[in-house]
């Protein structure tokens, strides 16, 4: 892997378009992620579209650097604003903008960055060294362990979404029947098309992300009423080194803890911030300061945070199944250039894999360079009003799911999920899991039939086999704990 | 320790059932209309109707419970009679906004990419500026005028110019 990894970097850069893209990727990853309102999968899913026209190296290149570096910009609205960009920057907040408010913004962005770079590199190494060993037990995964493992991870999903475990299972099986819109690839016999030329082939990918990230967060910001931000003044960027280096007990830990929670499927970044904040509180000398703008509370999560990115890939890369609904859209990217993840991917595309690492090194350093050099006029930026982002992103909308196939019926499918999206925030159904069962869908299909013809018709291929059994186990605990350990609470709102 | 989850209002739970099963409900109107899925012997694949099957039971079943338990809980507990005001007062202006996205379409066939979506995006920022609280005539109109040409200019150079979308 060494090789390949080598081979990719002389590749990247030693192409302008490619370090262009990853520098243009970086630049407007931190502009959206620090935009309130604009999470980081609205920005993956919004500028999804663009890369149609670009290789499927080069819409990776571009892609890793949105979503590394609107992590990073997430975390800057934490800060300075006291709201987070993203999930992971939950806890940014607690720290950063007790800092912010004591005259300390400049301060408590410097460490952010620090300990994000540090996390994000800590993350891709662990990605590096972890990926190859599943990658390689995965080869041993057979149709009904591919077809329990897409089971897995919509439940993990639906069980860690917030809202509640029993309605993110029922929007991940809407996704499912719009994953299986279309005519059936074996059989040619059409589905759910109620007679509409338009849905014969099928619901496309990005249509769908954009109206249920895109639009349908538009809806509920025009909803919530537009505003404006006001943004404090930054000092000097440039901490003394000292007070930096105390910080690094801190950010391994946190970079650690980020790695291996982003890889469990579903854990996602706001967990992992979390517990890194939770054990840096107990591991502190003054742990009654928490909450007044301690470094190590914030340095901590926020290599978690970024370490977070390179675990979330993890579990797609190797076998196929997002961790969270931003590699989710990298998924669906990756489906759209015609590249499948899984195990295969690593002994097919190797120079692919190695050229997906150093995208995320790659854009580690802009982020480091562009988060340093250009954080006044991203701080800047913030201050555009709400109502001009929220008509434009619409705009954007339209336009990208126009982009896919030249097609308007895309734009109304788009708008149709852009529609039901907003309905489900309102009904509190979350909507992650429906996007992770439109993609998820054909793979659970093909693989359940798979798994079917070979063993005759007998379910009990799924009991017979350990890894499948285990995967369905935890699957069905999942779904039975919540049940059974509140059953008055299983079909209330979880809070966060 | 508090518990970190709520019960939501029992309208909302009903809601969330009837959306649910107006899903399950197309879909079997669909299943059971294709006799396709289920008459044709498939040999040892178990057909395209199997996993239908199985997924609109599960969501049939699941918007049941959330309906039985709505009205269950509408009838037990007296629900806050704001509620349909409030929901018809936040959502009238996405309505709005969606109906607008809809003409926007057409709009953009019959006038052009920059002239349709340059008065659309220049109107919305106008009403939602104004709603906001975004000052009197002289900012808003500017503001908006420079907020749209920003926007619409950016998205056709991107798209159009870059990328070669014939979008109009």
């Amino acid at each position: 892997m060494v090789s390949e990894f080598l081979s990719a970097a002389a590749t990247i850069f030693a192409d302008p378009n490619l370090l262009g893209l990853s520098a243009l990727g970086t630049v407007l990853g931190i502009t959206m992620g620090c935009l309130p309102g604009i999470s980081s999968t609205m920005a993956l899913a919004i500028l999804l579209p663009a890369t149609y026209a670009m290789s499927p190296f080069a819409a990776m290149v571009f892609l890793m650097a949105v979503f590394s570096a609107s992590v990073f910009g997430g975390s800057i609205s934490a800060i300075l604003i006291n709201i987070p960009g993203t999930p992971g920057a939950i806890v940014t907040q607690l720290e950063g903008y007790a800092m912010t408010r004591s005259g300390r913004a400049s301060e408590a962005l410097t460490y952010s960055l620090y300990s994000s770079t540090i996390g994000g590199i800590v993350g891709l190494m662990i990605l590096m060294l972890v990926a190859p060993l599943v990658a390689g037990a995965a080869m041993q995964f057979r149709s009904p362990e591919f077809a329990m493992a897409t089971v897995f991870g919509l439940t993990m999903l639906a069980y860690s979404t917030p809202g509640s475990t029993f309605r993110g299972i029922l929007s991940g099986g809407i996704g499912l029947l719009c994953g299986m819109v279309g005519f059936d690839l074996v059989t040619d016999v059409a589905r759910f098309d109620f007679g509409v030329p338009a849905l014969q082939g099928g619901i496309e990918l990005v249509p769908l992300t954009v109206g249920l990230f895109g639009l349908a967060e538009v809806l509920r910001g025009i909803e919530s009423g537009a505003t404006t931000v006001r943004t404090p003044g930054l000092g000097r960027l440039m901490p003394p080194l000292s007070r930096l280096r105390r910080l690094w007990k801190s950010i391994l830990r946190g970079s650690a803890l980020g790695a291996i929670i982003g890889a469990i499927p579903a854990a996602g970044s706001a967990i992992a911030v979390a517990v890194s904040y939770a054990q840096e509180q107990r591991l502190s000398k003054r742990p009654d300061d928490f909450g007044t703008g301690v470094p190590e509370g914030l340095a901590g999560p926020e290599a978690a945070n970024n370490a977070c990115v390179g675990g979330a890939l993890v579990p797609l890369m190797t076998l196929g199944i997002p961790g969270d609904t931003m590699t989710a859209v990298l998924m669906g990217a990756l489906l759209i250039h015609g590249l499948r993840p899984g195990p295969m991917l690593f002994t097919d595309r190797p120079d692919f894999v190695a050229g997906v690492y150093v995208a995320l090194f790659l854009a580690l350093l802009l982020t480091a360079f562009f988060g340093f050099f250009l954080v006044r006029y991203f701080v800047r930026l913030m201050r555009t009003p709400s109502h001009i982002l929220l008509v434009s992103i619409a705009l954007l909308c339209v336009v990208g799911a126009f982009a896919i196939r030249n097609n308007v019926a895309d734009i109304y499918v788009m708008i149709a999920f852009g529609v039901i999206g907003y309905v489900m925030s309102k009904l509190e159904i979350p909507v992650a899991p429906l996007a992770f069962g439109l993609i998820l869908g054909p793979i659970l299909e093909e693989n359940l039939r798979r798994s079917l013809i070979i063993s005759d018709g007998s379910w009990m291929v799924f009991l017979e086999r350990p890894i499948a059994l285990t995967m369905l186990l935890l699957s069905a605990g999942a779904i039975i704990y919540p049940l059974l350990s509140k059953p008055d609470r299983f079909l209330s709102i979880r809070q966060r | 320790m508090s518990d970190p989850s709520r019960t939501p209002d029992p309208r909302n739970q009903l809601a969330a059932g009837v959306f649910l099963g107006l899903w399950s409900l197309a879909g079997w109107w669909s299943v059971t209309g294709t006799p396709a899925l289920w008459s044709a012997d498939y040999g040892a694949d178990p057909g395209p109707g199997l996993l239908p099957t199985l997924v609109l039971t599960i969501i049939s079943l699941g918007a049941l419970i959330l309906v039985v338990n709505g009205v269950r809980r509408i009838v037990l507990v007296s629900p806050n009679p704001g509620y349909w005001t409030g929901l018809r007062r936040h959502t009238l202006v996405p309505t709005l906004f969606l109906a607008s996205l809809l003409v926007l379409v057409p709009a953009i066939d019959a006038l052009g990419f920059i002239p349709a979506s340059g008065v659309f995006a220049f109107a919305w920022m106008v009403v939602l500026g104004h709603r906001s609280g975004g000052g009197g005539a002289r900012t808003l109109l500017p503001l908006a005028a420079a907020g749209a040409l920003i926007g619409v200019g950016l998205i056709y150079f991107v798209f159009v110019y870059l990328i070669g979308v014939p979008v109009g």
